[in-house]
Parts: C-alpha cells; sequence; structure tokens
C-alpha cells in the first residue's frame, strides 16, 4: 500500500533474520557436539594459558562485591581491610601454591540490580576466579544464576539460609546463619539467663534477614514449647521504632530479641528507655556495633547481641590479630567478615594444589572437616549437601561503663534445632 | 488501654510538628513562586549536617551552633536560589521542578561525599532527655519542636498577613508577570522564600537528627512532609500546620493498629484521595483556570 | 550537483521517514554497527548496552507522556516495575515470551489508565505529585505482597525462550533487544508523526486552546499515559527476563529521576532524544568509571564514592541541561548540523 515503508520493514526483516542467523551461530558453538568450542573460546578470553578464568601461571584473580556507599556502609569499608589483609599476608608467605592473589573490589550499596551489574564487571571484565565475599542477603540472590551458570566459586559475607537453601554448588557461606542465631538467643534466655518461662517479643525488618530471624525464633520456641507474644516488623532503614516499642510493650514482652541492624537496636534501645520498657534485649550478629553505643547512648547498657567470629581474648582473636597487626590494621567483627571468608577460600585452593577448577576447589570446600581458621570461634564442616559452616553463635552484653562487649554466652548450637 | 492510644497520638504529634516545619518549607516556595521544591528534605538534612560540623569541628555551644547553622542555612537557600532558580524565572513550571529534583540529587551526593555516609548522632542540650506528663512520656525533644514549630507558624502567618513583604510574596506567587508590573522585586521574594524555607528546613532537620540520626538519605523524610504539605493546601501556612500533626497522627495510629509498616503507605493513599476529591487541599485556594 | 535542499515532488515522498539517500545510507551504517556490535567489544559491554537497550524502550514511552504531551511523571518506575513483575508472575506459569510479553504491557497499559484519570483534572505539579503518590504506594505493595511478589527474598522469572531458542546469553540477548529498539522506535516515530502524535503536542503547548480546536484533550492524555506505560510495561518484561531475579530495589524513586535525567539530556519531545538520552544517562557510569580510575591515584576516595558520584551527576546533568541546553544533546547536534549545512550562512533561507 505505502511505499514509503518498504525501507523500515527490508531493514527490520534484515535485523531479524541476522539476529536468528547470530543466534543459531551462538547456540551451535555452545551447544556443538564436542561442547569444547565453547569452552575454548572463553579460555581465551579469560587470557590465560589454557587454563580457567582469573587463573594464570602465577596470579589467581579474587574478588568481593561490598556495601561502601549503601545503608550497611559502616561494614564495607572494614569487610574489604579483611579480604585484603588475609591475601596481602598470603602473598607475602609465597602465595597459593606460588600464585599471587589480585584482589578486585565493586561497590553495591547492599542493593540488588547494582550487584548484578558488579558481578558482571568482576566476572566478564576483569575475570576473577571467585568472589571471596558478596554483601546484602537479596543482593547475592541477585546472582545465584549467574555465579552458577558461570561456575564463580562465591563465599556470602552475610547469614541468610537462602544461601544455602535449596543448595547451590558454587555457593559458600562461614557466618553462622541469622536463623540458628535467633534459635540459639532463645536458649541463651532460657538457659543462660535462667528464665523458665520466657515472654518472647520480636522486633524484626521486614525483609530476608529479620524474616529469618524471625522463622528461628519461631521454629526454637516451638521445639522448646516457648510463648512469642509479639511479632512486630519495621522496614529497612526505618527511622522511628515509637509504634512498634509501643506494641511490644502493651503486648507484655519481657524479653525481645531483635532480628535487625545495630542503628535499630539502637533505637528501639532509646525509645524503650523513653517510655520506661525496660526488657531484657539481644540482638543477631549485625547489631554487634559500637553505632549502637551512639544512637542509644546510656540506654545501650546490659544489650546483648550474638556473634560468631573471635572477640578479643579468644585463642582465634589473637591469631588473627598477629596477622592483621602486620598490616597495621585492627581485626574487629566487620573485619573479620572478610578475613575469615578469604581464609577459607585459601585452605581450599591449597588444598586443590596445581590444577586449579571451579568443581575442584568447591569439592576440596565440601571435604573442610572441622577446620578452625583464625578469626572464627566454631569449626567449620562443609558437605556435599551443606554449604553453611556451622549453627553456632555465642553472646555478648554491651557494657556502657567501659564502651565494650563481654562475653555474656558460650559458643553453642542451638539446643532445640538439634533435636529435630 | 487508653493511654496507650494517647501515648501513640502524642508520639504522632511530635513527629508532625517536625512534618509541618518541612511542609512549612513546600508551602513558603509554592507560595511565593509556585513551583514545589522537591530539594525541601535535602535541605534539611544539608541543615542538620551544617549543625553537626558547627558542633564537633569547630566545638560551639548549642546556641551559637543553631543560631550560626540558621544564618548558613539561608545563605545555602539564597546561593541555590540565585544560582540555579533565579535565571528560571518565566521558564516553565515543568523545567524548575525538574531542576530541584536534579538539586536534590547532587545535595545528597555531595553531603555524603564531604561528611562521608556513616551514621552520626547528633547532640542537643535536649538530646535524650524525656518528658514526663501524667502517665505520658515524650522525648524534650518533640515538646520544643512542638512548641517551636507552633512559633514559626504563627510568626509566618503574620507575616504573609501583614507585613508589605508577605503581601508581595503571595502577589507573586499570584501572577509574577502582574506583580512585576505593579513593581514588586520577582527575584528578591524569590530569594527571600527560598532562604525562609532553608531556615525552616534546617531547624527541622536539627530536631529531627537529634531524635534518630545523621546520614544522606534522611532526606526522604522530607519527601514525607509532601503529603502533609498537599492535605493543608499547598498555599496555606496554617494548613502546612494541621496538615503535618494529621499526617504524624495518622502515621502514629497506623502504625499502631496496621502494624509496622502501615504508616509508609498511609499517606500516600491519602495523597491520592486528597488530590481526586480535593487537590487545592483542606486550606487552600481553589484555582480557576483561564484562557 | 549539490542541492540546496530537500524538495518533495508527491506527497509520498513529503510523508516518508527516510527522504534522502544520505538518511538511508547513515541509517544502513547503524544497521550494520548494531548488528557487528558484539563481535567487535566484550561481553561485559554487550551486558552494559543490554540495559541501555531497554531504557530506551522505556524513555521512548516517557518521552511521549512528558516530552510531547507534557505530562509530568514521576511514576515511570512504577510501571516498569509492574510490567516486570507481571512477567515473572506469568512466565513461572510457563506461558510463552510473546504472550507474558503482551500481557506486561498490557498490565502496565490498565494501570497507567487508572492514573491517567486523575490527569485530567490535575495538571502539573499535582500530577507530579500524583504519579509520585502512586509509585509509592506500587513500590509499598510490591515489597509487601510477599505471596505473589516474593517481597524481599526476590521473584524468580523463568528463563526465556524465543520459537524454542533459549536466549541466555549477553550477546543473544542484545539481538532480541535490538530487535525491539527498532520496533519501538518505528512505532513512536510513527506515532508522534501522526494525528495522535501533533494532538500530544498541542496538548502540551497549551491544553484549553487545543480543546478549542476540537482537540479531544481527555481522550489524547489518556492515550499518552496507555502508551508510555505499555511501553514502561514492555521495557520492564525484557528487563525481568535479562535479569533473572527482581527485587524491589530494582525499581527504587531513583529509577524514576534517572528516566527524567534521560529525556532532559537526550532533548525533550524527540525520538532521537529519547534514544541519545538513554544511551547516555545508561553508558555514564562507565564513563565516570573510566575517569574515577584514572583519578584514583591522586584523589582515592573518589572510587570508593562511585555510586555517590553518579547520583549527584545525574542530578548535575539535570540541573545543567535544563539551564544552559534545555533541548539536550539531540538540540545541540541539530544546531551544529544546521549549521554544517548552511555554512557559510548562519540561518536557512
Amino acid at each position: 500500500m505505502s511505499n514509503h515503508r518498504k525501507p523500515m520493514i527490508v531493514i527490520l526483516a534484515l535485523l531479524l533474520v541476522l539476529a536468528l542467523v547470530a543466534c543459531g551461530q551462538q547456540q551451535q558453538e555452545a551447544a556443538g557436539p564436542k561442547g569444547e568450542s565453547a569452552t575454548s573460546k572463553e579460555e581465551t578470553a579469560a587470557g590465560g594459558v589454557g587454563e580457567v578464568r582469573g587463573v594464570t601461571g602465577d596470579t589467581i584473580r579474587i574478588g568481593a562485591i561490598l556495601d561502601f556507599t549503601g545503608p550497611y556502609k559502616s561494614a564495607g569499608v572494614l569487610m574489604r581491610s579483611g579480604i585484603e589483609t588475609y591475601f596481602k599476608y598470603v602473598n607475602d608467605h609465597g602465595g597459593i601454591n606460588g600464585r599471587k592473589v589480585v584482589t578486585f573490589f565493586e561497590d553495591n550499596q547492599s542493593n540488588p540490580p547494582t550487584s548484578l551489574a558488579a558481578a558482571n564487571k568482576l566476572i566478564f571484565n576483569d575475570k576473577v576466579f571467585a568472589l571471596a565475599g558478596v554483601h546484602g542477603s537479596a543482593a547475592f540472590a541477585a546472582i545465584y544464576d549467574l555465579v552458577e551458570k558461570e561456575k564463580v566459586i562465591s563465599f556470602s559475607l552475610g547469614h541468610a539460609t537462602q544461601d544455602f537453601e535449596p543448595l547451590k554448588k558454587m555457593v559458600f557461606q562461614v557466618p553462622t546463619p541469622y536463623y540458628h542465631q535467633a534459635a540459639r538467643i532463645v536458649d541463651f534466655f532460657i538457659d543462660d539467663l535462667g528464665i523458665k518461662e520466657p515472654k518472647i517479643g520480636v522486633i524484626y525488618q521486614d525483609d530476608a534477614m529479620g524474616m529469618d530471624a524471625l522463622k528461628g525464633v519461631e521454629a526454637e520456641a516451638k521445639a522448646r514449647d516457648i510463648e512469642i507474644v509479639a511479632k512486630e516488623p519495621y522496614q529497612r532503614g526505618a527511622t522511628d521504632l515509637s509504634t512498634q516499642v509501643l506494641n511490644l510493650k502493651r503486648s507484655g514482652a519481657e524479653q525481645v530479641i531483635v532480628g535487625g541492624i545495630f542503628t535499630q537496636a539502637g533505637m528501639f534501645l532509646k525509645e524503650a528507655q523513653k517510655v520506661n520498657y525496660k526488657p531484657a534485649t539481644a540482638g543477631i550478629s549485625p547489631t554487634l556495633n559500637e553505632v549502637v553505643f551512639d544512637v542509644a547512648g546510656e540506654a545501650a547498657d546490659g544489650f546483648y547481641a550474638a556473634n560468631c567470629f573471635s572477640m578479643p581474648d579468644d585463642e582465634t582473636y589473637v591469631q588473627a590479630e598477629e596477622i592483621a597487626k602486620k598490616y597495621n590494621v585492627e581485626p574487629n567483627p566487620h573485619f573479620l567478615y572478610g578475613f575469615v571468608n578469604a581464609a577459607v577460600l585459601t585452605e581450599a585452593l591449597e588444598a586443590v594444589g596445581d590444577e586449579i577448577t571451579p568443581e575442584k576447589v568447591a569439592a576440596a570446600l565440601e571435604k573442610l572437616n572441622k577446620v578452625t581458621v583464625p578469626g572464627f570461634v566454631p569449626s567449620i564442616t562443609f558437605g556435599p549437601d551443606k554449604h553453611f559452616a556451622t549453627g553456632a553463635s555465642g553472646l555478648f552484653k554491651l557494657d556502657y561503663a567501659q564502651k565494650k562487649w563481654v562475653p555474656a554466652a558460650p559458643y553453642k548450637e542451638p539446643v532445640g534445632l538439634q533435636k529435630k | 488501654m487508653g493511654t496507650e492510644i494517647l501515648q501513640l497520638m502524642i508520639g504522632g504529634f511530635a513527629t508532625g510538628s517536625i512534618y509541618a516545619l518541612i511542609a512549612l518549607g513546600f508551602v513558603l516556595i509554592y507560595k511565593a513562586t509556585g513551583i514545589l521544591n522537591f530539594a525541601q528534605g535535602e535541605l534539611m538534612m544539608v541543615g542538620a549536617y551544617i549543625y553537626f560540623a558547627l558542633v564537633t569541628e569547630l566545638q560551639l555551644p548549642f546556641l551559637a551552633a543553631f543560631l550560626l547553622t540558621l544564618v548558613l542555612s539561608g545563605i545555602l537557600g539564597l546561593v541555590l536560589e540565585f544560582v540555579f532558580i533565579e535565571r528560571m524565572v518565566g521558564e516553565p513550571v515543568f523545567s524548575v521542578v525538574v531542576i530541584t529534583l536534579g538539586l536534590a540529587s547532587l545535595l545528597r551526593s555531595l553531603t555524603g561525599i564531604v561528611f562521608g555516609v556513616l551514621e552520626k548522632g547528633l547532640a542537643t542540650p535536649f538530646s535524650g532527655k524525656s518528658l514526663a506528663i501524667g502517665p505520658l512520656v515524650i522525648w524534650q525533644t518533640h515538646a520544643y519542636a512542638i512548641v517551636g514549630g507552633v512559633a514559626l507558624f504563627i510568626i509566618f502567618m503574620a507575616f504573609f498577613k501583614f507585613s508589605k513583604t508577605g503581601i508581595g510574596m503571595r502577589a507573586a506567587a499570584e501572577d509574577q508577570d502582574v506583580a512585576r508590573l505593579m513593581g514588586i522585586n520577582i527575584g528578591r521574594v524569590f530569594g527571600l522564600s527560598w532562604i525562609i524555607a532553608a531556615v525552616v528546613a534546617s531547624v527541622g532537620g536539627i530536631f529531627y537528627g537529634d531524635l534518630s540520626f545523621l546520614e544522606p538519605h534522611m532526606s526522604f523524610f522530607g519527601l514525607r512532609a509532601l503529603p502533609a504539605a498537599l492535605l493543608g493546601g499547598l498555599d496555606s501556612v496554617g494548613g502546612a500546620l494541621i496538615g503535618g500533626l494529621a499526617i504524624g497522627l495518622i502515621e502514629g495510629l497506623a502504625g499502631g493498629y496496621l502494624g509496622g509498616t502501615g504508616q509508609e503507605l498511609a499517606p500516600w493513599i491519602l495523597v491520592l484521595v486528597i488530590l481526586m476529591a480535593r487537590p487545592y487541599g483542606l486550606f487552600g485556594t481553589r484555582e480557576i483556570k483561564r484562557v | 550537483m549539490a542541492r540546496s535542499g530537500n524538495f518533495n515532488v508527491s506527497y509520498r515522498q513529503e510523508i516518508a521517514i527516510f527522504r534522502t539517500l544520505g538518511q538511508k545510507l547513515w541509517l544502513g551504517l547503524l544497521g550494520v554497527i548494531l548488528l557487528a556490535y558484539p563481535l567487535l567489544f566484550g561481553e561485559y559491554y554487550v551486558y552494559i548496552i543490554n540495559f541501555a537497550l531497554i531504557a530506551i524502550i522505556a524513555a521512548l514511552g516517557l518521552n511521549l507522556l512528558t516530552g510531547y504531551t507534557g505530562q509530568i511523571s514521576l511514576g515511570h518506575a512504577a510501571f516498569l516495575a509492574v510490567g516486570a513483575y507481571t512477567t515473572a508472575i506469568f512466565s513461572s506459569m510457563g506461558l510463552p515470551f510473546i504472550l507474558v510479553l503482551l500481557l506486561s504491557a498490557l498490565t502496565s497499559l490498565i494501570l497507567g489508565l487508572i492514573i491517567g484519570f486523575p490527569s485530567l483534572r490535575l495538571e502539573g505539579l499535582y500530577l507530579a505529585i500524583a504519579t509520585m503518590a502512586f509509585y509509592f504506594i506500587v513500590a509499598y505493595v510490591i515489597a509487601h505482597w510477599t505471596d505473589m511478589t516474593g517481597g524481599q527474598y526476590g521473584l524468580k522469572v523463568a528463563p526465556l525462550r524465543v520459537l524454542g531458542l533459549p536466549i541466555d546469553s549477553n550477546t543473544r540477548f542484545y539481538y532480541l533487544l535490538v530487535t525491539f529498539v527498532v520496533a519501538s522506535v518505528y512505532f513512536a516515530t510513527n506515532l508522534a508523526r501522526s494525528r495522535v502524535g501533533r494532538a500530544f503536542v498541542a496538548i502540551r503547548d497549551r491544553d484549553i486552546a487545543a480543546e478549542v480546536m476540537g482537540i479531544d484533550v481527555a481522550r489524547y492524555k489518556l492515550i499518552s499515559f496507555a502508551v508510555s506505560s505499555a511501553y514502561a510495561g514492555m521495557a520492564g518484561s525484557l528487563y525481568a527476563y535479562f535479569v533473572g531475579i527482581l527485587a524491589p530495589e530494582h525499581f527504587g524513586f531513583d529509577v524514576s529521576i534517572q528516566y527524567i535525567a534521560m529525556i532532559i539530556a537526550g532533548g525533550l519531545g524527540s525520538i532521537e532524544g529519547a534514544i541519545i538520552g538513554a544511551l547516555f544517562i545508561s553508558l555514564l557510569p562507565e564513563g565516570l568509571r573510566f575517569v574515577t580510575g584514572a583519578l584514583a591515584s591522586s584523589f582515592p576516595e573518589l572510587s570508593s564514592n562511585f555510586l555517590l558520584l553518579k547520583e549527584g551527576v545525574y542530578g548535575l546533568i539535570i540541573v545543567l541541561f535544563l539551564i544552559i541546553e534545555p533541548t539536550g544533546i539531540y538540540g545541540i547536534w541539530r544546531r551544529i548540523k544546521d549549521s554544517w549545512d548552511t555554512f557559510p550562512y548562519k540561518y536557512r533561507g
């Protein structure tokens, strides 16, 4: 009908045909009978010497995706320092079987889309072999498929259950899951503080982290036949918890478990003190941070927080400190997240030997049994169907006068969850 | 049970008084210049950071730091207006509004780079002190916010009603060209409205920072004052006060009875309802459109 | 023999999209470059450009609404989100790609009509606020309706197959997206120069005058909202397939701002503007990364503040373009082209 449309239609058709042809060619390459052409292409792209992405004769490239400018920014810088410090130490002692570690870091603001961009950059542009840490539960979830498909061994920097359930071949988690931590806190109220009939209230962040903690409390409470009197969610980054505090007070909760991070733990304590509400309060490990002092002031006194990393005076802490001191840094909880991941990854890489492939490293990780690394108290055991290292955690009490955390209960697995 | 509802209401009013201060900023700029300043929350945030810097870096006492913050915020408002807004007089409203959106991103980013992104505690002489009224407890900061807010409102209502400059600003909002023909210095009116908006925002910022903490994204709290301004009517100073208190109250009660996060949603639904039913707000002026 | 202009000798010539041989040649060159791109650049850059291609589709939609019809929308991210989540939900039911895509565009379109209705009553600022409120409500629902959207856990999207071919690499996505971009541009170009497009512009310039001239303002405003949100829904659908798993953070308020930055930087009210702006804003972080990388030795804090810097630069671009160059990059380009065409004279005769 109209002549003027012709060129456009021709171009469109041309594009389509070419696109299909190009796709078809690619498919042939990828799914060709030998299946090697695609791999060999990848290898040349990796710039290696006929080996896997990120591994050359004398180097191994390792990345990490951290939060430098997002809601957990205070942690990100320290995690980076932990990873860097451990790999510097490895490099100064001859590297991993002679290969030096080269590190690459990207900021993700704990945000899924940014993480995806960061992971693509690290994998395709920087060509890393493994990710020694990915921060943020939802952020990590956004790249599971990518790291599985590209076979990039990835370590969680968090405690989310979804990191290992369902099992993902390339994904490993060292820090104790929130689920187990929260369950341990229930035990702590009953066994360590000796409260026979606790009335537990939960205040939790309404995201994956908070839900994990809530589910852990619920499971342990059910196993031990305990009542949960209130469950109060708040939005991530909330700046006002007054209604949640009032609701908890109204419910008559005498013990409160905080499934959130330090800022909101501090705000909870401050707000509770205002309305003269004084429950025994304990939080999962993200609340173990000095910011609680800043936000809550003296209301922070007596707050408990769960932890799986070493605290000063512990033997494993001293080992970590010895290494850190050589590089003029001081180990603190967030530093240790990075540090410990780097140590576990190094352990597996060394066990594999010269011929490093992602599959072999994953297998080596799964063989780790009751291994202890500097900076981490519980022993680490992975298995073919268990990609989290441990369920044990200890509790620490905040001493406002001394401005420090003092040990309150030993590192243990939750009793109720083990029964199942 | 009765005291709990009262406690929720008092808490809501207290938050509402800070909303009211920020909403006042929205209203003043809208009233004088006919645009909506999406950087209002950022003015609040920068004000709080200025106070923070004066107290921690220069070790100034509270009152000196507070007054100096007001002065510096006013200057910031004036500079922003002079550099970015003044040259846009006569341009479509769309352009100016989008410029304020751009300014908002810019201010957030600069603040993060200069002060770092870590949460910072902000201290005032009344930080963390509470005040008991019978069975109810409120923060002293809340009490000051309510008192200070109401005082500022009375001042500005009188200003717009009686002073020559105030009437000039109202005239400018009505019709820039006509106001200019009547001998009103539009540039001055614009500058003044931005100064005042920045000053009231910084007061809100200090109160708010004292109640929670400082970080660049605290500016989003300012965005939540927009429903308040809208409810009262975008051009009504008294409406901003009542709108602020009402939104605070709704948020408080929604949080108490709908659960912890209901308060995030309630104001926005209210906005849609207001816009459908009464876009000019409870106390705003109804505009009649002429060709 | 040089001509002093393009003279049309028939009506058909005048309404043709490609009017000169030069245009066709340039377009052919562009087509070749588009097809060869994945062969020339590494996988990472294909990945980056894929996001830009998706952004082009959504920016075209926003430009039709804001640039052509003059309706400010701060809720574009919400339409993208609705499209994306619709795709995630329907794709997991095993529906074929084209159907899922259409359903996503349709869902967005219906929501666009719903939010378009207040626009019949609301002007400028109030419409901006209404779309913003709409955005915050959608964002809240996505974050909290966990059964449907997965909430903070995220929602998986079924792998994409087109005509039996799995689209599972960046390169394959690239060709698929290029096809959609070409089709979207084609449709938008024709819409913009048709009766509908001219009605949009008339409403933008003076809605009452448009009404007097016999344009059904309400109808065309709604059409504009519908088309714009359908574009966003389609872009959201492709986005969902591309990223594979959705979370509320994909559709933050800053996404709406980014799209506004795109159409302003590119040029309001032109198809080319939307394309250039989407490319410019999407590729800007890479340019910024290059600059901060080069300056890293003297200003190490720059690269650790990279994402903050990015946010600031988006803001700066909006402000600077609106103040200094309201016609955007496309406007600059057209001015340069005009002065080249008319050299040594200053104006067209």
